[in-house]
């Protein structure tokens, strides 16, 4: 080529792609094929109400759909448990729903368990395995060889699975929660011959007392007592409720209290009845609520007599005055109210404890009155004793008498490990999960059949808590499903329907949707007759049948009565696992607000929001008292390693004023194997460290009862935390 | 020595040529392609909107109640055309779009930037005509971009009718 | 320049004692704004990017101490020390007393951010493309804009909302009524303590609230009258 063509050429392209510079790429405007239905206008947005299945609160929630696609979840306003509010977890569900790392069709495992190594499968193929698993059970008389482990069920869902297992012939359906309130129901049981959970009326009380109920954070429905303790503060004109808190741990709850009172772990039951006996003494209980109780004040207070204040004073580390002050009060405010949660019902005397807690709203005598207790009309029933289930089951699983284990949600996560669940998990031969991540679990699973997200699910949601009237939240899909994903009742249908049989005749519908339709129209059809099809629109609308008396619920709810003649609550010694001499420290877990009992993980807004105690993110943490920390020559940040009789931990320290210096505390939520790219690897799983055989009696589920020791490793925690540790202003600066 | 100059010639007369562009560039509305883009269908506005009067918003439809007005789905475009000229080549196209159960992609003649909120609903509940932003539609075969969209342009009819011309009404 | 009135003075007022620093909010902001999500580098960087935090303040020493939660988001001041310093006029004030940012105006000076004595604008240090992978950017809002790297952004009222429920009122000729639109902060707060409304209506719900003697506002002595009240915290007292 001659010069001066090549210079003519490269004189033209480069005018030519200036002038391609400067043209920008017209954009497309794609067309709907076929217009949306009536009444969604392209560039509106479009709400759908829906509830939340991400704890068992069952919350109402509405959905902001524009152009198809789920934009922001809020409360639903009609909804009587969460009244148009809604926390920071019910708001990350929609990163469930869009999460990058989800299950997108059935795998089935090629690899080692735990590998990770999958095999895309088709459905038919996926549902072809399981139902060949099952026939061969029901071939070799093995039905009881079929194992459903899932969290604590509730209305259609329960009932269907119920129906699933009775047909089958297998009574081991597992449905454990960490966190599950069976203690609670137990208490009751005992005191009022009612398993019911209790409704506290915390928006009208002059004085909260609470112990270690966590109630802002997870206790029984966080969104509902958040909202009536805003109420309890701020909303009557003359009144401002009092709170004390009473634990070792302040709380995010406890932040918020007017008075703490950090007892020594285990004492707080006898606190209780140290209040109790304080009361009686000096003549300050009601007086009619003790005969109402079948109690007279003389043999109450005989019966009180070991928990006197000194000695109280002296087993709980707290001051005579101070406990004499709360307990004058709690006796002289009406209406007062106290609680006992998770903290408390989780040590090794915790059923008792919780018991003498009780003890105090008989004295105050605020049973089924305003600001007081009333039963919660939620789930008025429930699992009492999952636990025992669960070591049952584990024991069977180990015995090699379970073949078949359909899983649904992350156990291998959220039970700890010191039942011996993984060893026995993995020797059953074939495990069914439901996951739609790859969690713990899903790892070590043969056969992944996912389930759709929450908000591509039918679904009925009974709130475990926090109404005084029946409610059930309906889930309706608010976008086309994703991927080719199936619920896990349709699963369970299908796999009915394939079977035949005694399953099919079960379970005759072929939907889970018509199940859920078919219950409603049951509970409906009782008090407003015909013509289901509008009143089911207009159901979906409102987001679930609400603010009905239900009278077979209303006759159930029996305000609560003592139970004449019931023990007087015993809260003995607490026992822990660990020396003291080797293990000097208590160590306490609780869930994290973020990420609850672990499930909120895989979600980027909530890995990102800063925990409100310590502002750590994307972590988890050990929070120590200055006092201890300086003992050990620990710092800020530091890599701690935290070592308990059943194993050690590695993590970084959160200097936290305010905790005994006798105690530490690490959040659960983190250490997952899986569950996506925002939550592997990340942080530490506490249950890791728990020891369930406490000083040599059966497995209990005392998970603040196990002691540690600590050592410093080094100063590379990578502990990040999202502000200034100490706040950004002066305090005295903004007067608070 | 003689090629020297020539080179140097080449050069100066290059650099003319690519300033003459630019200029032409920035001051000839030269971007045709984007002012009047070639469709996938052969669309006249002119014989619908024109010819046989059809109103906008019978086929915009969400344009009174909804920030963008709306193109007719396939479906719609089906319905009538069922009926109305079936075997002419540019709608045996469109029914071809419908029988591979595919929209037809469009391009936009009127595009906005992203940072740009531009609600229609508030223009037609002003009064303004549709043609004051899109031209007359009415006597284009093509679809032809009149108005330049561009801030200044908006601003002047803004101030001109009294409405807002707070930043945030529009950049949010 | 033509003056420009408007009817609407958009205010906050958070009441202290009634905040419990749940963080609700912060995912409810970041839920509603596009704002970016932040990894762990990033915000040990200190370039996280929430546009409303909660401060906690631990008061006192064990066994008397307390935590306090101060929610911090942009405090819509009507001397606004972000406002002037602004080369490109990209921060500036908005008829109905809020502090606009026009993103596709701003060039990234960060004077804004420096000027901030409430710490509450952001800076995009990173292109935030890949905060959302594929399919989690269907959860971006259309309704506001995804800002890119270099600019600065900060929390706006949710004005997307304001300007829908304007639209809204306008086309049934009248002014927005109290408590019908609410930022997603107040919207979820569980307890209830986020009340957004008119301040130049007296009778609304922040308006009267705003005239509690608990009231105070954060670092008033500069002189930067914000749109934000506080309500004081509860004390000692009780009952």
């Amino acid at each position: 080529m001659k010069r001066r063509t090549f210079l003519q050429l490269s004189g033209m392209t480069a005018a030519g792609a200036l002038l391609a510079g400067c043209q920008s790429k017209n954009e497309k405007l794609i067309p709907f094929l076929v217009p949306p239905n009536e009444g969604v206008t392209p560039g509106l947005a479009t709400w759908y109400a829906s509830a939340c299945r991400f704890c068992p609160a069952g919350c109402g929630i509405l959905v902001r759909v524009s152009e198809g696609r789920a934009k922001k979840v809020e409360g639903n306003p009609l909804h009587p448990v969460n009244k148009g509010k809604l926390c920071a977890r019910g708001q990350a569900i929609l990163q469930e729903l869009y999460h990058p790392d989800r299950v997108a069709q059935p795998l089935k495992r090629t690899g080692a368990r735990g590998s990770g190594d999958f095999q895309r499968i088709s459905w038919s193929e996926g549902l072809a395995l399981l139902t060949g698993q099952l026939t061969a059970l029901q071939r070799d008389k093995a039905a009881d060889r079929l194992a459903l482990l899932t969290p604590q069920l509730r209305g259609t869902l329960s009932e269907l699975t119920t129906a699933f297992m009775g047909a089958f012939g297998s009574p081991y359906h597992l449905s454990f929660d960490l966190l599950a309130p069976d203690w609670l129901r137990r208490a009751n049981r005992l005191n009022f011959s009612q398993a019911s959970l209790p409704f506290y009326d915390l928006a009208e009380t002059r004085y909260l007392l609470s112990f270690g109920a966590d109630f802002v954070e997870y206790h029984l429905s966080p969104v509902q007592y958040s909202n009536a303790f805003g109420r309890m503060r701020q909303e009557r004109d003359t009144v401002r409720g009092h709170f004390t808190y009473c634990g070792g741990r302040m709380s995010l709850t406890a932040a918020s209290a007017d008075r703490w009172l950090p007892a020594r772990p285990g004492s707080e039951g006898a606190l209780a009845l140290a209040m109790a006996r304080l009361i009686l003494a000096e003549g300050l209980y009601d007086r009619d609520a003790l005969p109402a109780g079948g109690l007279g004040a003389e043999a109450l207070l005989k019966g009180l007599a070991a928990y006197d204040l000194h000695r109280v004073a002296e087993l709980s580390g707290l001051g005579e005055g101070q406990i004499a002050e709360v307990a004058r009060e709690f006796a002289a405010t009406r209406p007062a109210l106290a609680m006992a949660g998770e903290a408390v019902a989780f040590q090794t005397n915790g059923p008792e404890a919780v018991r003498a807690v009780q003890m105090l709203n008989l004295l105050a005598g605020n049973l089924n009155r305003p600001g007081g207790v009333y039963p919660d009309a939620g789930s008025p029933d429930g699992p009492e004793n999952s636990f025992h289930e669960l070591i049952s089951l584990v024991e069977r699983m180990q015995a090699g008498r379970i073949g078949v284990a359909l899983v649904q949600g992350d156990p291998l996560h959220s039970i700890p490990p010191a039942t011996g669940f993984p060893q026995a998990l993995a020797k059953v031969p074939f495990v069914v999960s439901f996951s739609s991540l790859l969690d713990d679990t899903a790892l070590q699973a043969d056969l992944i059949l996912p389930d759709h997200a929450a908000l591509e699910s039918w679904g009925d949601m009974i709130p475990l808590a926090g109404t005084r009237e029946g409610v059930i939240g309906l889930m309706q899909p608010v976008v086309t499903p994703l991927f080719d994903t199936r619920q896990f009742p349709d699963v369970l249908l299908a796999v009915a329907h394939g079977l035949g049989g005694a399953l099919a005749a079960a379970l005759p519908r072929h939907s889970y949707q018509d199940m859920v339709k078919g219950a409603l129209q049951k509970r409906v059809g009782r008090e407003r007759g015909e013509g289901f099809e509008a009143t089911w629109v207009e159901l979906l609308r409102q987001g679930g049948l609400f603010g009905t008396s239900d009278n077979r619920d209303r006759g159930r709810m029996k305000g609560y009565r003592r139970v004449p003649g019931v023990s007087l609550p015993e809260p003995a010694q607490p026992h822990f696992a660990g020396d003291k001499q080797d293990f000097p420290l208590h160590l306490q877990v609780y869930p994290s607000i973020a990420l609850y009992d672990g499930r909120g993980a895989p979600f980027p807004w909530l890995q990102q929001l800063p925990d409100p105690m310590t502002t750590v993110v994307w972590d988890s943490w050990v929070e120590i008292n200055p006092q201890t920390a300086a003992s050990l020559g620990i710092s800020q940040g530091d890599l701690v390693e935290v070592t308990s009789p059943q194993g050690a931990l590695r993590l970084p320290a959160v200097i936290y004023p305010a905790i005994r210096p006798d105690m530490v505390a690490i959040p659960l939520g983190q250490g997952h194997h899986g569950m996506g790219r925002y939550a592997t690897g990340r942080g530490a799983n506490p249950l890791a460290l728990l020891a369930t055989n406490i000083e040599g009696k059966d497995p209990q589920p005392a998970w603040n009862a196990t002691r540690v020791r600590l050592t410093r490793i080094s100063a590379k925690g990578e502990l990040v935390t999202a502000g200034n540790t100490q706040g950004s202003f002066r305090s005295e600066l903004i007067e608070m | 020595m003689k090629k020297t100059w020539l080179v140097g010639v080449l050069v100066v007369i290059m650099i003319g040529v690519v300033a003459a562009g630019l200029a032409l560039v920035y001051f000839l509305p030269l971007d045709l392609r984007e002012r009047s883009p070639l469709q996938p269908i052969d669309f006249s506005h002119k014989l619908h909107a024109g010819t046989n009067a059809i109103p906008c918003l019978f086929c915009h439809r969400s344009a009174t109640r909804s920030p963008v007005a709306g193109i007719p789905a396939v479906a719609d475009c089906r319905a009538c055309h069922q009926f109305i000229s079936p075997d002419a080549p540019e709608i045996r196209k469109l029914m071809g779009y419908w029988d591979r159960r595919e929209p037809i992609p469009w391009v936009r003649g009127h595009a906005l930037p992203d940072f740009v909120y531009f609600p229609h609903m508030m223009h037609i509940r002003a009064k303004l005509a549709c043609s004051t932003c899109h031209g007359e539609v009415a006597a284009m075969e093509r679809v032809t971009r009149t108005a330049s969209l561009k801030m200044g342009w908006c601003l002047g009819c803004h101030r001109q009718h009294k409405a807002s011309i707070d930043c945030w009404t529009c950049h949010i | 320049m033509e003056k420009i009135t408007s009817p609407y003075k958009w205010g906050m007022v958070i009441d202290l004692d009634r905040c419990t620093g749940c963080g609700a909010c912060v995912v409810a902001c970041q839920a509603e704004n596009n704002v970016a999500i932040c990894a762990k580098k990033e915000i040990n960087e200190g370039r996280n990017m929430h546009w409303l935090r909660i401060e906690r303040f631990w008061v006192g020493e064990y066994p008397d101490v307390r935590g306090r939660f101060l929610p911090v988001l942009c405090q819509h001041c009507h001397d606004a020390p972000c406002e002037p310093v602004c080369p490109v006029y990209a921060s500036y004030h908005n008829p109905d007393g809020l502090n606009g940012q026009v993103y596709n105006r701003c060039v990234g000076t960060r004077y804004c951010g420096n000027n901030c004595p409430y710490a509450v604008r952001v800076f995009n240090f990173y292109d935030h493309e890949h905060a959302w992978p594929k399919p989690l950017d269907n959860q971006l809002s259309p309704d506001i804009t995804v800002r890119s790297r270099g600019v600065m952004e900060k929390c706006t009222f949710c004005i997307q909302r304001i300007r829908r429920a304007k639209e809204e009122a306008k086309g049934e000729g009248r002014l927005i009524r109290d408590g019908e639109v609410q930022p997603a902060c107040a919207q979820t707060c569980p307890s209830e303590a986020l009340v957004f409304g008119n301040m130049a209506d007296p009778a609304s719900r922040a308006a009267r609230l705003a005239r509690s003697p608990r009231r105070f506002r954060l670092l008033e002595h500069l002189g930067t009258h914000p749109s934000v009240y506080y309500l004081k915290g509860g004390g000692r007292e009780h009952v």
